[in-house]
């Protein structure tokens, strides 16, 4: 599609460090202040100075430790509820007609129109309504609601690929809905539920607002509001080990990331050309 | 296809097992925050009386979370328990999402019985009606008894006494003796002119310190402006309520502003968490702040005792001799909430947390200066070398202007991003003032 010529390759090349800079510097500049002293936090060197402290004061902190722990469980079970909900759903919009469906697929769209912040104060009543503000259960459900939009119609795209032809045979064999959900459908399309599950999960993982206002016990907070509660002060921010408590925090993503990248982009680019 | 689904069989084994800790991890403790964990021995309270069936109250805030103040909250909810028989829940977020959870938790009808709020939060409670009246609880006899005038007038809105004050003082001008005297200034400077000379001087020596940290953006950045604007003989609003501040006591004052940029005296792009870092590293020479810059120190290796070598407050320079120092009250308040059930038990946890013995806790192990009659004309705090600088500029502070006005933030956005545009070059000062005031008279 392009000539690869002297000026294009500039222009590459030019293009590629810009924005490798605007993703990468800051990332490094995290890792940087990680590893300062806190007595030169706001100074401007780089990598002058290398010190462990603000990573050792994470790894030894248990609080820091049981924040962590709570993310991983509410993130694993709010990503499975999520894919859960998303493949059900989704798989009906696809494979079945019925009166209302499109108007709900739009619902679904229409409501990652809004601000999650916007819902906030609805969920929050509705939670403590239910008497589960301040369990995870209250996490679990509000992530899987903001998961769903985004989830159903990744894998709405995916099922519509797959060819109704397979599924009716599978009728004329006798196979029952749920058989052909749970053994013909599901199997093939694990890339596009793994995908929404760490869209899920990265989701949850990041999530501030939710996880601050709907649980105030400090034994049951995520990492995410742990970590602003510990570090930022009325007066004093501790930037270091913040910065360092932020490397700690992504790991889990970054390898989950890592091992299952492939299905990710597999299944969110299911659907997107048609042959 | 059999590598895939062994990985999907094993995430979804992971993720089962997570919802079953997520259910099962609910449940014992499902309620909102669990009982606070009574603090060490703890400062006995003040005047509270066991009345009636023990109950739980709900107390909510920022300085609980903290690792500074941790310690010494979980005495004062100690204290008020071993008195009381009552038992309080500690719910606690940032200082800065307070304002915020605390209007999602009123609508949201959960429980809040009483809160610890600063001046500025405490505008956004009154203004949304959620606050009960203490002197109704507590009776005005009792709070004319316990507070100054002065101290009572900040958290009365329409006559209506809406907070207690907790801990009170000014955000002053804070300087670092040690770099003055580098500088060849033994006392500090007491008018404008001086203060610039000052500012000279301490440029001279060289190196990374950056004069005067005044912030220069966010927030804070309006907040530094107005006991400037004031100093310079100006105001944002006249006392009829209209936009005056494009008035040439405005312009001078940016002119002022810019002529300190350009000399180098100031920094862009350094807001009040910067200057107090900075300034604990000995990287700056004067800021504004309040009391508990004393924490950012401590917390930057310096011992308690020892701040005030790093570290004293003094009064804001004046335009010339004579004119009345210029500053801005802060302080934290105790509020309690109109919808509570327990608003008597609240009013009775807040007179523990301002009774002597618990109060001075609080000044002694957090530098929170303490507000009744009975402590601030004890020796333990009129000898305090370090608070006796704020304590002399709160005497002739003044709430900022925007303190009562529900849309505070927008305001100071306008002032803030019309100040910078004229730090940057962008307008000049008469521009910028004349922006600021009709940006203010859109609103």
């Amino acid at each position: 599609m392009f000539q690869k010529t002297a000026g294009f390759r500039v222009f590459f090349w030019i293009s590629l460090v810009c924005i490798g800079g605007f993703i990468f510097l800051p990332l490094l500049w995290m890792v940087n202040t990680a590893l300062k002293p806190q007595a030169e936090t706001f100074t401007m060197g780089f990598f002058n100075t290398v010190s462990l402290e603000n990573i050792k004061s994470i790894v030894t902190n248990g609080t820091i430790m049981t924040y962590l722990k709570n993310s991983l469980i509410v993130s694993f079970a709010s990503s499975f509820m999520a894919t859960l909900v998303c493949t059900l759903a989704a798989y009906s919009f696809s494979k079945f007609r019925y009166t209302g469906r499109k108007l709900i697929m739009g619902a679904f769209m229409m409501s990652q129109a809004f601000p999650q912040a916007i819902l906030l104060l609805s969920i929050y009543v509705l939670m403590q309504k239910t008497g589960l503000l301040g369990s995870y259960g209250a996490l679990l459900i509000s992530y899987v609601v903001f998961t769903l939009p985004v989830g159903t119609w990744t894998l709405k795209s995916y099922f519509d690929q797959l060819p109704d032809a397979l599924i009716e045979s599978a009728k004329i064999d006798g196979a029952g809905n749920l058989r052909i959900m749970g053994q013909i459908i599901l199997p093939m399309a694990i890339p596009g539920m793994i995908s929404v599950a760490i869209y899920g999960f990265v989701w949850s993982w990041n999530d501030l607002l939710y996880s601050m206002t709907l649980v105030t016990d400090s034994a049951k907070r995520t990492l995410a509001s742990g970590l602003v509660m510990t570090y930022l002060g009325e007066a004093s921010t501790n930037w270091g080990a913040m910065m360092a408590a932020s490397i700690v925090s992504a790991i889990p993503v970054t390898i989950i990331f890592v091992f299952l990248q492939r299905y990710f982009i597999q299944g969110l680019t299911a659907g997107a050309v048609k042959g | 296809m059999k590598k895939s689904r062994f990985l999907a069989l094993v995430l979804s084994v992971l993720m089962a097992a997570s919802v079953l800790a997520a259910c099962g991890g609910s449940g014992a403790g499902g309620g909102v925050a669990s009982a606070p964990a009574n603090g060490a021995s703890g400062a006995a309270a003040g005047s509270t009386a066991p009345s009636g069936n023990p109950v739980n109250i709900v107390w909510a805030g920022w300085s609980g979370e903290e690792e500074a103040s941790k310690e010494i909250f979980g005495r004062m909810r100690g204290a008020y328990e071993a008195e009381s028989g009552n038992s309080v829940t500690w719910v606690g977020w940032t200082w800065a999402d307070t304002a915020q959870q605390l209007l999602i938790r009123t609508q949201g009808s959960e429980q809040l019985d009483i809160a610890q709020v600063d001046i500025g939060i405490f505008n956004t409670l009154a203004q949304a009606g959620v606050l009960a009246d203490v002197s109704e609880i507590l009776g005005q006899g009792y709070l004319d008894s316990t507070f100054e005038a002065s101290a009572l007038e900040v958290g009365n809105v329409d006559g209506q006494q809406l907070a207690i004050p907790w801990s009170m003082a000014s955000i002053s001008m804070v300087y670092n003796p040690e770099i003055l005297a580098q500088a060849g200034w033994d006392t500090v400077p007491a008018t404008v002119e001086e203060f610039e000379k000052c500012l000279a001087d301490i440029k001279a020596l060289g190196g990374d310190v950056i004069p005067y940290a005044v912030s220069t953006k966010d927030a804070t950045s309006a907040g530094d402006f107005m006991p400037w604007l004031w100093t310079f003989g100006g105001a944002i609003y006249g006392e009829d309520g209209s936009v005056t501040i494009n008035s040439e006591a405005a312009i001078e004052c940016i002119k002022w502003y810019q002529g300190m940029l350009e000399k180098g005296y100031i920094a862009m792009d350094t807001g009040r968490g910067e200057a107090r870092q900075m300034f604990a590293q000995g990287k700056v020479a004067f800021y504004d702040d309040a009391v508990v810059a004393k924490g950012q120190a401590v917390s930057n290796g310096v011992a308690p005792q020892d701040v005030v070598n790093v570290c004293s407050a003094m009064e804001r320079p004046v335009l010339k001799a004579g004119d009345t120092p210029q500053s801005t009250m802060w302080g934290h308040m105790l509020v309690v909430f109109k919808g509570s059930e327990y608003k008597e038990q609240a009013a009775e946890l807040a007179k523990t947390l301002i009774s002597d013995e618990v109060a001075m806790d609080y000044f002694t192990n957090n530098g929170m200066p303490p507000v009744t009659k009975s402590l601030i004309t004890s020796d333990a705090v009129k000898s305090d070398a370090y608070l006796n600088g704020f304590m002399q500029s709160t005497a002739t502070a003044s709430l900022e202007e925007t303190a009562r006005m529900a849309n505070a933030s927008e305001v100071k956005t306008i002032i803030t991003e019309e100040l910078q545009a004229a730090l940057l070059g962008q307008k000049t000062a008469e521009q910028a003032a004349a922006n600021m005031e009709s940006r203010l008279k859109a609103l």
